[in-house]
C-alpha cells in the first residue's frame, strides 16, 4: 500500500508492506538511521519518534497508521548545521556515551519541554521512563534537560 | 501476514466473512509481530473508526470508546472526578509511548490478569460494549488472555456507571515505569458519614483473571475504616486470592504483597 506522510517538515510517499513497521520505513526506505532500534517490544524507546506531537515507539507503529501524520525523527531537530538547544545541552554535560539511546532521549526531552517550559525534576522522570540508557547512569541526562529547559 | 484489511465504519465488519485479528494501537500485536507470530492472521485495522475513541457522559455513564488511549484516560477530568481509580491504572501502563498508543479496549480484548485497566473496570462495575451484546466486566473473562468475545466481535466502548465513589488503583512492579503488575489492585467506597455503605476490592495478576474479593467487601460494608478494619479486611483479601509462583514473581509475594497495597489504598481513603 502506499502512504503519505510529513517527515522532518518534507512530504513523503513511499511504498509500504502492509504490516510494516514505522521504523523500518524510516530507516530503510528514508535513509534516516538516527532512529535505532534496541529491543523490538516497545521496551527501550531507542526508536522513539515524535508523531502528531506526542511520542511513540516506532517499532510498535504500523506504518500504515502513519498515513497523514506529521513525523519528526532526530534528524529534523537541527536547523543546517546548527544543532538544537537540546542536543548541545546533553554534549555540554556530558550525557552521551555510547549514544545509542540518545536520539530517543533527546525527542523525549524535546517532547516534555514542548509542553512544559519548567518541568520538574519529577516531570523530567517521567517524561523519560520509557527509554533505557544503558551507560550513563541517566544523571547527567536528567541535567542535559534541566540545562535545556534553563536555555529557553 | 494472510491479508490486511482497514475498517473506516462499523457497518463494513459484518461483511468480512475470514477470522480477522484486530489491530487497535498495536502494542500487543506488534510485539507479537516482532516475534514472528501472527504470520498467518488476517489483520484488520481498526484505528479509523473515529467513533470509537473518546470519553463522554452518557446518561448515568461515561462511555469511554475502546479506541481510547491511556494517555487520554489518565489527563481526562470527567475520569478522573467520577472514576479515579482507571484515571490511575491509566497513569501506570508502561510508559509515555505505550500509554500514548495503547488502547483500553486492546487491554480489555487481550485479556491478561494483569492488564492494569481491569481490576480498576471490576471496582466500577463496568459494562463491555460489542458490536453485538453488552457484558459485564466480570462475566467478560473467561481465563489468562481468554474472554467471551467471539469471531469477529469487536469492543465498541466501555460503560463505565456515573457514581460518587471514592476509589483508586496501586500496582507493584519490579520498577516503575515499564512493568507488568507482579500483582495490582483497586478499590471503589462509598462511604455516607464516615460508614460505608458499598465496598469493591479486585486484584490483578493474583490468579487466571482478575479477581473480585466478595468477602472483603462485605466485611467492609457498616464499618468505619479504622486501622483494626483495614488490617482485617487485607487478610481476608489476601485469603481471596489465587496467586501462583511465575517468571514474575512467587505466589507468596504475591499474597503478602496484595495485604500490603490494600492497606495502603484503603488508608488514603
Ligand atoms: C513495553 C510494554 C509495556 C506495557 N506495559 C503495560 C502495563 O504496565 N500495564 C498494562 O496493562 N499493559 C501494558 N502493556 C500492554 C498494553 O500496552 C496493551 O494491553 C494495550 O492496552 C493494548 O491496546 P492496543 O490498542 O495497543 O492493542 P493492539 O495491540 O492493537 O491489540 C491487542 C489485542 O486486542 C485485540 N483488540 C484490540 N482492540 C480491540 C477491540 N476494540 N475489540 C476487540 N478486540 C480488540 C487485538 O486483536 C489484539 O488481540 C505494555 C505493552 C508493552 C509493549
Ligand atoms: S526498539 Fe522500539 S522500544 Fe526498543
Ligand atoms: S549512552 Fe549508551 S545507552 Fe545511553
Amino acid at each position: 500500500m502506499r502512504i503519505s506522510f510529513k517527515i522532518n517538515g518534507k512530504k513523503v510517499s513511499v511504498d509500504v508492506a502492509p504490516e510494516a513497521r514505522l521504523l523500518d520505513i524510516i530507516r530503510d526506505e528514508l535513509g534516516l538511521t538516527g532512529t535505532k532500534e534496541g529491543c523490538s517490544k516497545g521496551e527501550c524507546g531507542a526508536c522513539s519518534v515524535i508523531v502528531d506531537g506526542e511520542l511513540v515507539n516506532s517499532c510498535l507503529f504500523p506504518a500504515s497508521q502513519a498515513e497523514g501524520r506529521v513525523i519528526t525523527t532526530i534528524e529534523g531537530l537541527s536547523l543546517g548545521d546548527k544543532i538544537h538547544p537540546i542536543q548541545k545541552a546533553f554534549i555540554d554535560e556530558g550525557a552521551v556515551q555510547c549514544g545509542f539511546c540518545t536520539p530517543g532521549m533527546v525527542l523525549a526531552a524535546k517532547v516534555l519541554l514542548d509542553k512544559k517550559r519548567n518541568p520538574s525534576e519529577e516531570d523530567i522522570k517521567k517524561a523519560l521512563s520509557g527509554n533505557l540508557c544503558r551507560c550513563t547512569g541517566y544523571t547527567k541526562i536528567k541535567n542535559a534537560v534541566k540545562k535545556a529547559a534553563k536555555k529557553r | 501476514m494472510k491479508k490486511f484489511i482497514k475498517v473506516s465504519r462499523l457497518a463494513a465488519l459484518g461483511r468480512i466473512k475470514e477470522e480477522c485479528v484486530f489491530l487497535a494501537g498495536g502494542t500487543d500485536i506488534y510485539v507479537a509481530l516482532n516475534d514472528g507470530a501472527l504470520a498467518c492472521a488476517t489483520l484488520c485495522d481498526i484505528s479509523p473508526l473515529k467513533t470509537l475513541d473518546g470519553i463522554k457522559l452518557k446518561g448515568k455513564n461515561i462511555s469511554v470508546g475502546a479506541l481510547t488511549t491511556f494517555a487520554s484516560i489518565a489527563k481526562s477530568a470527567v475520569i478522573k472526578k467520577y472514576a479515579a481509580c482507571l484515571a490511575e491504572a491509566a497513569q501506570e501502563v508502561g510508559s509515555p509511548q505505550i500509554r500514548n498508543r495503547a488502547t483500553i479496549g486492546g487491554n480489555v480484548a487481550n485479556g491478561s490478569p494483569s492488564g492494569d485497566s481491569i481490576p480498576a473496570l471490576y471496582v466500577l462495575k463496568a459494562l463491555i460494549k460489542t458490536n453485538r451484546r453488552s457484558v459485564a466486566v466480570e462475566q467478560f473473562f473467561t481465563g489468562p488472555k481468554r474472554t467471551v468475545l467471539k469471531k469477529n466481535e469487536l469492543i465498541t466502548e466501555i460503560l463505565i456507571p456515573r457514581k460518587k465513589t471514592v476509589s483508586s488503583f496501586m500496582k507493584i512492579g519490579a520498577r516503575k515505569a515499564l512493568a507488568i503488575s507482579k500483582v495490582s489492585a483497586a478499590a471503589a467506597l462509598d462511604i455516607r458519614g464516615g460508614i460505608i455503605t458499598e465496598a469493591s476490592i479486585a486484584f490483578g495478576a493474583v490468579g487466571p483473571t482478575v479477581i473480585r474479593c466478595g468477602k472483603t467487601g462485605e466485611f467492609l460494608t457498616g464499618k468505619k475504616l479504622s486501622g483494626n478494619v483495614i488490617a482485617k479486611a487485607s487478610q481476608i483479601a489476601a485469603g481471596e486470592i489465587c496467586p501462583i509462583d511465575d517468571c514474575r514473581s512467587s505466589a507468596k509475594y504475591r499474597r503478602e504483597c496484595a495485604a500490603v497495597i490494600l492497606t495502603r489504598i484503603l488508608r488514603n481513603n
